[in-house]
């Protein structure tokens, strides 16, 4: 962890390195300061002593403008690399989520992605901004406020620095408990959003079934743990602070005390017992830094730990390093395919597998329809061409290739798929009908158009004032069901892809339509290999080969009249199909 | 930034001033219940400053009394006082972190619980308006901020304006003369604070604007990850990402910037201040005018006059945040529940279950106006898509665009019914509106003869059984989705409802089987299996209304007959209101109810309808001519 830490230093070490010395410079005026009241205080019985003293006056507002100035540009060099490496980290994060593979999506909440991204980044930020700060600033006056006092009075110097070997001790321990505590309530805040966050979207749910009340007192224990937990680490805090502040109040007791006795006795001067007890007032701020340079420290690497596990995460489906460059025929083949999901958490895996050795042939150009009952391994099957997930056994090879031998990108880019959830882009229609693609040709507009029109959303888009720049979303206009699941499969159309994967897309569309769409795309899209899940009967129409699963495993394979002349599964589901439409028609 | 980045402006527009008199006495009201412990803390820190006060002090009279009279009893006695007070300093520090921890975690506990309960009185017409990640933003970031305006800030403020003024009359005390020349210089202070509040504000008021962009940008493409896949849109999505970021980067070192010209100015003033006091100070204790330890202290005062200040400023930006969270958070305690329970709420014992629509209007409201299943669609997956909630295109004219004309139907106790219309000719409504998750805009709805606006929506919904399209599954375990929460229900109850309706095949196949915990938003679920598993979900609170909601219309056949043979079951001796595009379902019911753009057409069985040759007669064709 240390080492990510050294990373984003590194990155930005000139500017840190620049900070630290401005940041010098500012302390060692600082330090000087007390000299000059010394200097001051002991030339007061002179008898030209308003004159030096003016020099000494102009002497210390001269350095006061240098500090001042100081200041600022450690500011700038300390603080504007913090904010640097938090933007890298927040891209660095986006970008490698954006590699995982959807198993570690189904593994882990949104809201507690959303934590790491937003406040942890926030914790380890300012370790490079506060921490690093105070504790440059610590060290240079550690390293040399005792040094200065050595040379004024070696005895006066180990009296009152006497305490501070207990520090190191102390502070190592109670680093350790902020520590474990804090990160207990990192673990609280993000559980409180991922409930606040189930809650309003399940809104509808809570209320169906009166269940406000429970939510309440649900999110009121979550609550309450985190007062717990925030009022622990009060408590070390409060034990924490306080003994620093007074370990450094006795020791400038001990230097009025001990100086006192030596001003009297003449051993040293006024000036110089005045320049004591400032010091012993400037080493008080080193020690209360020691303790918050500690407890940002601790905060900071218990989230960098909490960021750690994300970049951990490994990305499971990736290019392989010399992938096959070819264009694909369309010809996807299933061999011996085995599935099994890894369970959220610590559960691992179900204990029937999603998809039990599976083979399956579907020739280049032909339009399957996979059919089966609820939970067989449909959507399963169909996620592994795309290879949103891998098979846990045998492979899916297109074109007689293993998958994974492609690269993943052209693999995608030639693939069109409208999946069962829709999901859109807070962007323009245009945008979400092209998606992926960079710069807009007319070229493309014109593939867009097109693509929209086939699948019979073209009319409602013209329909919408900004027409396909029509922005959708919160500051947009939102579409009906039925026309949202329309654009994700011109979305899928319009990358003319080799492959056509429709799941279960025609949910809210109605069978008249769905129909229509699926007559065109068999005219206009003569070479495309379509495979479609869908329980309705234009599927049976338009599908060259009906694929039928149950359990995982795919049962029989066949067009629909060799299926129902083979008078099995596939025959009974058709004529369940048709007896409940006899039955309706005899009553 | 990039034109793209425009949709995700929020609604974190709000600036924040600084000080905001009426939003502050209310969060003072936040204070009430704790106003011991506030006074404690008040007094505490009043302690404390009198006690760092007394330090210089203290000092100067070692310096005079005991150093420069040679008096040591004199300085042994000082310095024991000297240790009484460091003691008891630590005992204040102690005490006073503690307290204020308590104070400002009680006042965050409160506000959060409350605006929690809040957000669950709310209609959905709300959450149709307002993003998940919104809310969630509210519950935590917006608290968050108040409640270190609370734990930190206002004590803090507190204390400073107490330093401030403590070392004022102070030093007034020692020394009159010595403190205008020391202060001259400090009143530069208020034109330089001035010129840089506007910038540090609008600065900040950038960066928080940013952040928002960012935490949307996120929670959009997370939820949308798999679509990013498919459609290799990452580069793209990371593009668009990082100027987000870049642009909430440079906010931040804009604020840098003006915060060091402000503190570097201040370090400036202080040495001018420190340099006068040198002179003037030190030339009246070589007169003899004052003495050699009140100089001294005065010397450590003025040293100590600039911090508070320098601490106010610092504060300021966190002052300005917790106004504008305050009036974030203020705004949603504000928006008053659209459906609230009357005020005394007419008991609903265990009813019959009639039903009867009595000449019902209704439109969605015109802000989110949109054909019902769109609404419906929407919650399907439970999106966190900032951009999901609000819906519908906007309507020009004012009229508003009923989706329900004149529905007046009535349902026996034990009858079932089922709502047959094309898309969008308001079936979902119907049961929007006998939920009341919306409220009728004429006419009325009654159960058992009462108007179900004088019911406790809680009573009412307690008697219904609701079985969406969407299904909405909870992260826990199988068993928490079937009880929600409520202890009442069984393990034993839950297994015979899921046996009932086929759902304990695939829960029994999980690894732990009903205590198996599911992911979020239930997607290693398939669509059926998620359904089920609603359908267990109503059925466990044994209702004695039974809404469907087109339950049936994404389960294939096989399935779909578990489900009719449990309904048949289900239905008998309930009151039922099917939805579903399947005829399969409605051959279970007595009557049917034809809607057709928002009017109600046909009442009968089937067979009757099919005689008519009416709209039935031509959905049954349509739904059947493949």
């Amino acid at each position: 962890m240390l080492k990510r830490f050294l990373i984003y230093f590194r990155r930005y070490k000139a500017q840190f390195l620049l900070g630290i010395l401005f940041l010098a410079i500012v302390d060692l005026i600082d330090i000087i300061q007390p000299l000059i009241i010394m200097y001051a205080v002991d030339d007061l019985s002179k008898p030209n002593a308003p004159s030096i003293l003016l020099w000494y006056a102009i002497i210390y507002m001269g350095l006061g403008v240098l500090q001042g100035r100081g200041r600022f540009w450690y500011r700038i060099f300390f603080f504007g690399p913090s904010y640097k490496i938090a933007r890298d980290i927040r891209n660095e994060l986006f970008s490698h989520l954006q590699t995982l593979s959807s198993n570690y999506f189904n593994r882990t909440y949104t809201g507690d992605i959303m934590s790491r991204a937003t406040s942890d980044i926030e914790a380890v930020r300012q370790f490079y901004a506060m921490g690093m700060f105070i504790g440059a600033d610590l060290i240079v006056y550690v390293l040399t406020v005792p040094v200065i006092m050595f040379f004024l009075n070696v005895k006066l110097t180990l009296l009152s620095l006497v305490l501070l070997p207990a520090l190191p001790f102390f502070v190592n321990r109670m680093g350790n408990l902020i520590h474990n505590r804090f990160k207990k309530i990192q673990e609280t805040a993000a559980e409180i959003s991922t409930y606040s966050q189930e809650n309003f979207a399940g809104i509808r749910v809570v209320k169906s079934f009166a269940q406000e009340e429970n939510q309440k007192s649900g999110f009121k224990q979550i609550n309450d743990k985190y007062v717990d937990q925030n009022l622990s680490i009060a408590k070390v805090e409060s034990v924490f602070s306080p003994t620093l502040q007074f370990i450094a109040a006795a020791s400038v007791l001990i230097v009025l005390y001990f100086g006192g006795k030596e001003v009297i006795g003449g051993t040293i001067s006024d000036g110089t017992f005045v320049a004591f007890t400032l010091y012993m007032g400037r080493l008080l701020w080193p020690m209360m830094a020691l303790g918050w340079t500690i407890s940002i420290f601790q905060r900071s690497s218990a989230s960098m730990q909490r960021l750690q596990e994300i970049f951990g995460a490994k990305a499971e489906i990736i290019s392989p390093p010399q992938p096959v460059a070819k264009k694909l025929e369309g010809a996807i083949e299933f061999k011996n395919v085995g599935l099994a999901y890894q369970g959220l958490g610590s559960e691992n895996t179900q204990k029937e597998p999603a998809l039990q050795g599976v083979n399956l042939k579907i020739p280049a150009g032909k339009t399957v329809a996979i059919m089966g009952p609820v939970g067989c391994g449909k959507t399963s099957l169909i996620n592994l061409i795309p290879r949103l997930f891998d098979p846990t056994e045998g492979s899916v090879l297109i074109d007689g290739v293993d998958l994974r031998q492609y690269d993943l990108g052209d693999l995608r880019k030639q693939i069109g798929f409208a999946p069962q959830d829709v999901f859109l882009f807070s962007e323009s229609i245009k945008e979400n009908i092209g998606l992926g693609i960079q710069d807009y040709k007319e070229s493309d507009i014109q593939r867009i158009v097109t693509s929209a029109k086939l699948s019979m959303v073209g009319a409602d888009i013209e329909g919408l004032p900004g027409k396909y720049e029509t922005l959708l979303g919160e500051r947009g206009v939102n579409l009906s069901g039925g026309q949202k699941q329309r654009i994700t499969i011109a979305r899928a159309l319009a990358k003319k892809p080799k492959i056509l994967i429709l799941d279960d897309c025609f949910a809210s569309v109605d069978v008249d339509t769905e129909s229509l769409i699926l007559d065109e795309f068999q005219s206009v899209l003569p070479d495309l290999t379509t495979i479609i899940i869908s329980h309705r009967l234009p599927v049976v129409k338009v599908a060259d080969i009906i694929v039928f699963m149950e359990k995982g495993q795919v049962v029989e394979t066949g067009s629909h009249s060799e299926l129902l002349a083979r008078k099995g599964r596939y025959a009974d589901f058709y004529r369940q199909q048709q007896l409940i439409t006899d039955l309706e028609k005899i009553e | 930034m990039s034109g793209h980045g425009k949709s995700y402006h929020l609604d974190d527009e709000i600036l924040g001033k600084v000080y905001d008199h009426t939003l502050m006495k209310r969060l003072f009201g936040y204070v009430r219940p704790y106003y011991a412990v506030f006074a404690l803390a008040l007094f505490l820190v009043l302690l404390s400053t009198v006690c760092f006060l007394i330090g210089p002090a203290l000092t100067g009279s070692i310096i005079d009394i005991g150093i420069k009279q040679k008096n040591v009893p004199a300085l042994y006695s000082l310095c024991a006082l000297y240790l009484s007070i460091t003691v008891l300093s630590w005992l204040i520090s102690f005490i006073s972190t503690n307290v204020l921890a308590y104070l400002g975690q009680k006042i965050m506990f409160d506000l959060k619980s409350r605006l929690f309960a809040h957000l669950q009185n709310m209609s959905l017409r709300f959450f149709d308006k307002n993003p998940v990640g919104r809310l969630v933003t509210r519950v935590t970031n917006d608290i968050g901020t108040l409640s270190d305006l609370f734990s930190v800030g206002l004590v803090t403020v507190f204390n400073d304006v107490v330093m401030v003024a403590g070392l004022v009359v102070v030093m007034f005390w020692m020394d009159a003369y010595l403190t205008l020349v020391a202060l001259s210089i400090a009143l530069l202070l208020i034109p330089i604070t001035i010129f840089f509040k506007a910038k540090i504000r609008n600065a900040y008021r950038d960066i928080r604007l940013k952040l928002a962009q960012i935490n949307a940008y996120l929670a959009e493409n997370i939820a949308g990850i798999r679509v990013t896949k498919l459609f290799n849109r990452e580069n793209k999505n990371l593009e668009l990402f990082n100027d987000i970021n870049d642009g909430h980067f440079k906010a931040c070192r804009r604020s840098i910037i003006y915060d060091g010209s402000f503190v570097s100015s201040v370090t400036i003033l202080r040495a001018v201040s420190i340099g006068l006091v040198i002179y003037y100070g030190g030339s009246a204790v070589s007169d003899d005018t004052i003495k050699l330890g009140v100089w001294v202290a005065f010397l450590t005062y003025t040293m100590h006059f600039f911090n508070p200040i320098q601490d106010l400023a610092d504060k300021y930006t966190l002052f300005q945040a917790a106004m504008a969270s305050a009036e974030r958070v203020f705004k949603i305690l504000d928006t008053p529940a659209e459906i609230v329970d009357p005020e005394k709420p007419v008991p609903l014992p265990a009813i019959r279950g009639e039903i009867a629509f009595e000449n019902v209007w209704f439109a969605y409201p015109s802000d989110s106006d949109t054909p019902p299943d769109a609404r419906l669609n929407e919650l399907q997956f439970g999106q966190v898509t900032p951009g999901d909630a609000q819906e519908g295109f906007t309507v020009k004219d004012k009229t508003p665009l009923y989706v329900l004309k004149n529905i007046a139907f009535s349902v026996k106790a034990g009858e079932s019914i089922a709502i047959v219309g094309i898309t969008g000719s308001g079936k979902s409504t119907i049961i929007n509106l006998l939920s009341r998750f919306y409220d009728v805009d004429k006419g009325r709805i009654l159960i058992d003869g009462i108007d179900i606006r004088n019911l406790r929506q809680s009573e009412l919904r307690k008697q219904m059984g609701i079985v969406l399209q969407d299904v909405f599954i909870f992260s826990g375990t199988v068993l928490d989705n079937i009880c929600l929460g409520e202890k009442t229900i069984s393990l034993e109850k839950c297994r015979e409802i899921a046996n009932y309706v086929h759902a304990d095949t695939f829960i029994e196949q999980l690894p732990n089987q009903y205590n198996g915990s599911v992911a979020e938003r239930g997607v290693t679920f398939s669509t059926g299996q998620r359904q089920l598993l609603s359908f267990t979900r109503a059925l466990a609170f044994a209702p004695r209304i039974l809404i469907l909601d087109e339950a049936t219309s994404s389960i294939d056949v096989e399935t779909e007959s578990y489900i009719q043979d449990a309904i048949k079951k289900v239905i008998k001796g309930r009151t039922s209101i099917i939805i579903a595009h399947r005829l399969s379902t409605i051959k279970n019911v007595d009557r049917i109810l034809v809607i057709h753009h928002g009017e109600l057409k046909e009442i009968g069985t089937h067979q009757e309808l099919l005689d008519k040759q009416g709209i039935y007669y031509k959905l049954y064709k349509l739904q059947f001519k493949a």
